[in-house]
């Protein structure tokens, strides 16, 4: 076993709580000092165990919303030199900021998880996450620097540029979304290349894939892999690191997990700039609390589905509400539709009705190809869309 | 975990002064307790050792829970507790110091001969009167009393106060040393540059309260210590502040920290000065010299309730009223004399 912050992951579960109870009552009272939310919501509320937490007010999504951009944070934006932007409720975006210290930590966590997957100073890092894992990417860059390994610093979008620096580059160790991967896999078998003469030795995937995907990879790339468990408004990646036998541990010096209602609530420990309290992650989750063989002592995560209607396709998420967002520009506004999200590519049905095609000479391929090429050009989302005789035909 | 601090209250009469602070110390480690003046360091410490009563909450020192019981006991858990402003018994050779330290040691000339070889220069003294000594040996008689008791976790309580620069640079480079014997070291101090240098984690200690705890590097980075402990805050870095211009008879020249740029020899109260005093100019011709007494209490009492609300207020109505026309011209010289008094930062060359 390889680990990064020895003291960290391995630290005793007595050690472990008594730090907890100590940074969030610091944690505490920063909030009440700094964020205005949260003292109002706080008032006099004290923390003298962990078993106390459950009294504590919840963190959602529409707190960060009204508070949207920078009304959730503890320092001055001038102290602040990070800005990650995520995707919140129904397409709104939220800001998360980190100082200094924050992305110093970001960068000792995804160590970590590098760390984990066998990455030593002697391996050469290709990152292909595309430009929607651009932030991502950038710590995975810190992990990587931390740990000394070489880092490719290029992000190639097209796949036969990526197979090129496999081939030339020679890196050992890819990052990858499981769509790229599988994207490259195919590829590898289809130009009959022998995936034995790559030096690729693991892959790293932004999100866990399922155990058929993860071995048909293994077998195609003739690699480990390994998988990322992260969430945009916490850290992404660096919130858990999957172990070598492959299960997700999460980082309890830094994060405060919880279970409720089977919803993962999360409350960040040492942040800075953005300190969260029992922020509810929308993603369903189970928590383990059973010894594992690898000797980390963090709390076993099994992650369940999203319990918000969040759309995946090719790793690009959204929400129903900015495809109707974007119907709203075209013909198609105020339509009724159907969403359907396959693997890649987005199947839209939209009732019809006569003024969807009033005032057109030309046949029904118009709109059609108006509404695709706007989804394409504004979420960059593939669709396909048909149109479907409304349901309740309008009143006459 | 050596030390672990859960909750603990405690205070004087009916004032709480610590509310439910909790902390732990690992084997072998430096910690530091940094805070402003009256934050509640040294309450804190001494409810540790049972000096003052917890109101609640726990101690546990080596797994043993230790609170409420009489201050004494402390020496059998192998803890020592090094009192603010050394307390050595000045009409007491170095010597009975140390033979004093090591009472309930059955070879304390063994342990003399240890302790001694670690301080030389106490040796040469060894017949002086503890009052006779210089402050910074008067330190480090205190620590190596303190060691006369084989201590394994050692509760410092601001050895820096009131020693010269290079006094203090020496002091902490012996309680480095200590760490190096595998002497666990909990350090209250006020000199947040020097500690962080030698700690290997802190805390942030505010009204009675901690605000953060994190590695030394960390705190050292973190945004809210630099402003207000370290004096970098603000716009500018701090290397590139001019030093305040000075005023009444030179020595301040120090306190803007520009000119230094190795901090460990700085004195803890210029350290703790808020940022935003230092780096205004003060006008020259409204410092009277008779105000000096109202100014340092002023001053300090702003500097204990957090810092620098009272100075930021006051100056920022000081230049108000200068750039603003309005007002009688003497009355408003008047006003404007007396926040400066308020808000000017105590010199150091006045007693």
């Amino acid at each position: 076993m390889s680990t990064f912050d020895r003291r960290y992951e391995l630290m005793s579960h007595a050690e472990l709580e008594q730090m907890q109870l100590e940074r969030l009552q610091a944690l505490l009272v920063r909030l009440r000092r700094n964020v205005r939310r949260y003292r109002e919501k706080l008032g006099d509320l004290r923390l003298d165990s962990l078993a106390d937490l459950h009294r504590f007010p919840f963190t959602t999504q529409e707190d960060m919303v009204e508070s949207f951009p920078y009304g959730m944070f503890a320092f001055p934006l001038r102290e602040v030199i990070r800005l990650h932007s995520t995707l919140g409720p129904e397409g709104k975006p939220l800001v998360i900021g980190h100082t200094r210290n924050d992305l110093a930590q970001w960068g000792r966590l995804v160590a970590r998880q590098l760390a984990a997957s066998g990455v030593t100073a002697n391996d050469v890092i290709q990152i292909s996450l595309g430009g929607a894992g651009h932030t991502g990417a950038s710590g995975y860059v810190l992990g990587a620097e931390l740990i000394e390994a070489s880092v490719i610093a290029e992000d190639p979008l097209h796949i036969d540029y990526q197979l090129a620096m496999l081939q030339n580059y020679r890196p050992t160790f890819l990052i990858t979304t499981p769509t790229n991967a599988l994207d490259l896999m195919r590829t590898i078998e289809g130009r009959r290349i022998d995936p034995q003469s790559l030096y690729l030795r693991t892959v790293l995937l932004s999100r866990p894939v399922d155990k058929e995907t993860r071995e048909q990879l293994a077998a195609g790339l003739f690699a480990v892999v390994r998988c990322n468990l992260g969430l945009g408004e916490i850290l992404d990646p660096g919130l858990c690191v999957e172990c070598e036998v492959g299960l997700f541990h999460v980082h309890e010096d830094q994060f405060l997990a919880e279970v409720c209602d089977g919803e993962l609530v999360i409350t960040t420990l040492a942040r800075e700039a953005m300190p969260l309290l029992r922020y509810r992650t929308r993603v369903a989750a189970e928590l383990c609390r059973d010894k594992c063989a690898c000797g980390r002592t963090g709390v076993l995560i099994q992650p369940g589905p999203r319990l918000d209607r969040r759309y995946r396709i090719k790793e690009i998420m959204f929400y129903e509400a900015q495809v109707a967002e974007v119907l709203a520009q075209t013909r198609a506004a105020g339509h009724r539709f159907q969403l359907e999200a396959s693997e890649r590519q987005l199947r839209l049905a939209i009732e019809i009705s006569e003024d969807l095609f009033a005032g057109t000479i030309s046949t029904a391929q118009d709109p059609k190809r108006d509404i695709e090429s706007e989804l394409l050009a504004r979420l960059g989302v593939e669709a396909e869309v048909r149109f479907i005789e409304p349901e309740f035909p309008p009143k006459p | 975990m050596l030390l672990k601090v859960k909750n603990l209250r405690c205070g004087y009469g009916s004032l709480e002064v610590v509310h439910g602070a909790s902390l732990h110390v690992c084997a072998g480690e430096i910690v530091g307790l940094l805070g402003a003046n009256g934050a509640g360091k040294s309450s804190l410490l001494k409810a540790i050792v049972g000096l003052l009563e917890p109101w609640a909450g726990e101690v546990f020192i080596d797994g043993r829970l230790t609170t409420g019981q009489p201050a004494w006991r402390s020496i059998s858990n192998s803890t020592v507790l090094v009192p603010e402003g050394k307390m050595i018994f000045a009409d007491m050779s170095v010597r009975e110091n140390l033979l004093i330290g090591g009472y309930h040691n059955r070879d304390r000339t063994l342990q003399m001969d240890i302790v001694l070889s670690r301080f030389p220069r106490l040796r040469e003294r060894l017949q002086q009167l503890g009052g006779t000594l210089s402050g910074g040996e008067q330190q480090m008689l205190a620590l190596a009393r303190a060691l006369m008791g084989r201590p394994r976790l050692l509760l410092l309580d601001e050895p820096s106060m009131g020693l010269a620069p290079l006094m203090v640079k020496e002091v902490f480079a012996e309680i480095l040393k200590m760490k190096d014997l595998g002497l666990t070291v909990l350090l209250v101090e006020q000199n947040a540059i020097a500690t962080l240098q030698i700690a290997d984690r802190a805390y942030l200690m505010e009204t009675g309260e901690i605000t953060l705890e994190g590695t030394a590097a960390d705190l050292a980075h973190n945004p809210e210590v630099k402003r207000a402990y370290l004096g970098k805050g603000g716009q500018q870095p701090w290397h590139q502040t001019a030093p305040p211009t000075s005023l009444s008879g030179g020595s301040s020249g120090k306190e803007g920290g520009g000119t230094n740029p190795k901090p460990e020899g700085r004195e803890p109260k210029e350290i703790r000065r808020p940022k935003s005093e230092e780096a205004k100019p003060r006008p020259s011709n409204e410092t009277r010299p008779g105000a000096e007494t109202d100014r340092q209490q002023l001053s300090r009492s702003a500097r204990s309730h957090g810092g620098e609300g009272v100075g930021d207020f006051g100056l920022r109505i000081s230049d108000f009223l200068r750039i603003s026309g309005f007002g009688l011209r003497i009355w408003r010289r008047d006003l404007t004399s007396n926040l400066e008094e308020h808000t000017a930062p105590r010199h150091p060359s006045q007693p």
